[in-house]
């Protein structure tokens, strides 16, 4: 959490390996599966492989491109590193049936262009869904609750509870306690000017919601 | 085109037929050839008849209901009807050396589900000149899907091809035409649309190739939609001059073209469209998108419209632009490697006209070949 400007999208951005962002000093210590590596050495691609994900605060839309054949180049992409089978349409097809269910995504919504023409909410729920699809070991979820109405944000938040698990970290970058009502948070960081200045545990963002940012500043 | 090969080239074809005495090739004092490239004429020198033919692939039961041959075998049975006429030098050229073109004709009521794929079947000849020549004709209310393959692989040789497309009152055609190989080619096209008929026409290129394409809608609710897709690399040049003339009332037209050219390919894509005074209501409207690869690719895109009627509506646009760096990094950012993702966005560039390609079994294989 933190007041707008403080960073945390770009933090995240940074994790991912945007190019727009040029990091000058410092590492990023990732451990998965006991192996440690520092985030800066590797592409950009090759940290989605090694279990990074990032659901994007405004996905980009590309109505060329169909969803389907993206989640799919994007799943065997990851297999391939991993050394794990590929699938083929029909095997992928029935790989996403249940994922789709479980995002209530009527299936025309593979046919159509990535994000294109979708609404707001649509467009998050297709970051889960890729989320659903590549199984991250981190995923960072950029104010994933913006712009969602009542509803779809009970949808993606059961989605995000189903996804989370012992072997995987995910972290949320919001404003609003609402999202945290479904989704309730191990530890709540406050990002400041690029730095964490307090950290605590689920009461924290309570107290936030209270008082706002500027009782911690002071 | 001057010097030493000129001379041999024009003279070789003065002895293939006396009706090329004359016959010069354009240059680019002609408005018509103002930015096309004809220095790759100037690889030609002295050419012989190269034989071609084109080959039908279709099902039996529509084999047996269409006629298909060359003009001469088929004489009486197929309608004679007055062709609109444009032919600039090259078209000359075919139809000096070409006398006896294949003709494919569709009975009027015949509404044919499955496609007919024409392919050309060149000989194995360099140093050679070819005339493909093909009539579409399509009787009142009848309907077809064809696949016109031109891909002449050949070196220091020229194709002049010529197609025609006459669709009577009714008529439905979807027209996906295929221009590839390493051979000199300049193709005209001509299509002649009745009232209420429809002309759907997709054009790829793939390699060096001017395409000439003269539509005219003769006749209230006759309608024209053409798409182009051009897609070159190398030292490649994609030429499309496309001139739709509106000439009765209620007509519409639309072509969408889009270009990819990577390392130093050039695009050309002028789009003429002529509504003429008594052509009140109809609709005219013209799209150019181009993706550039590299940075010493060109495009030159230019639309016409000439516009004789008041109660009309024309529509133009033209765009040129790279790969979208927020959406190659998405796709990225999911795992697929940066080249593979660049694929993935210049496919998608491509697709939105192939998809115009409705049997599926033509559009995997324009996708292919579209890769090699």
């Amino acid at each position: 959490m933190g007041p707008n400007g403080s960073g945390k999208s770009s933090l995240s951005k940074v994790i991912a390996g945007h190019p727009a962002y040029n990091v000058t000093e410092g590492s990023i210590d990732y451990e998965v599966n006991f192996k440690k590596k520092n985030l800066l050495e590797l592409e950009p691609n090759v940290r989605a492989c090694e279990g990074v994900f990032l659901a994007y605060q405004y996905p980009v839309e590309i109505p060329g491109v169909q969803n389907m054949a993206f989640l799919r180049s994007a799943f065997n992409a990851v297999s391939k590193y991993h050394g794990a089978t590929e699938l083929n349409e029909a095997e992928f097809e029935n790989f996403l049936k249940p994922k789709l269910k479980m995002l209530q995504m009527r299936e025309d919504f593979l046919h159509r262009g990535v994000n294109s023409g979708f609404s707001g909410g649509e467009k998050k729920r297709n970051e889960i869904l890729q989320m659903a699809v590549l199984s991250p070991r981190l995923a960072i979820l950029d104010e994933t609750d913006s712009g969602l109405d009542i509803d779809a944000l009970r949808i993606v938040a059961e989605g995000v509870n189903k996804l989370k698990s012992k072997q995987n970290a995910i972290v949320l970058i919001t404003h609003y306690q609402r999202l945290l009502e479904y989704i309730v948070p191990d530890r709540v960081h406050v990002l400041s000017g690029g730095k964490i200045i307090e950290s605590g545990d689920r009461n924290l963002a309570l107290k936030l919601e209270e008082r706002g940012y500027d009782w911690l500043e002071s | 085109m001057t010097g030493l090969k000129a001379d041999l080239f024009s003279s070789s074809l003065n002895r293939l037929s006396p009706e090329l005495a004359s016959w010069k090739a354009p240059t680019r004092a002609q408005e018509a050839f103002k930015y096309t490239n004809l220095k790759r004429l100037q690889t030609l020198e002295s050419v012989e008849l190269g034989e071609w033919k084109f080959d039908l692939q279709a099902s039996a039961h529509d084999r047996s209901q269409i006629f298909f041959d060359r003009a001469s075998r088929l004489a009486a049975q197929i309608p004679q009807l007055p062709i609109q006429s444009s032919l600039q030098s090259f078209g000359q050229l075919n139809q000096a050396l070409e006398k006896d073109p294949f003709v494919l004709y569709v009975p009027a009521d015949l509404q044919l589900k499955d496609g007919l794929k024409i392919s050309a079947q060149f000989q194995n000849k360099d140093n050679a000149v070819y005339t493909p020549a093909l009539h579409i004709i399509l009787g009142s209310r009848s309907s077809a899907k064809i696949f016109e393959v031109i891909r002449a692989g050949h070196e220091r040789s020229l194709v002049a091809g010529v197609t025609r497309v006459h669709l009577a009152s009714e008529a439905f055609v979807e027209h996906v035409r295929c221009v590839d190989g390493t051979a000199i080619q300049f193709h005209e096209a001509f299509a002649q649309v009745a009232a209420g008929a429809k002309y759907h026409s997709t054009n790829i290129t793939l390699a060096s190739a001017r395409t000439d394409h003269h539509v005219w809608l003769m006749d209230s609710g006759a309608e024209c939609k053409m798409h182009g897709l051009y897609k070159i690399k190398s030292k490649d040049e994609a030429d499309f001059h496309t001139v739709i003339e509106h000439r009765a009332p209620a007509t519409t037209s639309s072509q969408f073209y889009k270009g990819i050219l990577d390392d130093d390919a050039r695009g050309i894509f002028n789009g003429r469209v002529h509504i003429y005074p008594q052509a009140q209501k109809s609709i005219a409207e013209q799209v150019n998108k181009n993706l550039l690869l590299s940075d010493r690719a060109e495009i030159d895109t230019k639309p016409e419209l000439q516009i004789s009627a008041d109660d009309v509506k024309a529509t133009h646009g033209a765009t040129v632009g790279q790969i979208d760096a927020d959406q190659l990094f998405y796709l990225i950012s999911r795992g697929v490697p940066a080249e593979a993702a660049r694929d993935l966005l210049i496919e998608g560039f491509a697709g939105e006209i192939l998809d115009f390609v409705t049997e599926p079994q033509w559009r995997h294989d324009l996708n292919q070949w579209s890769h090699t």
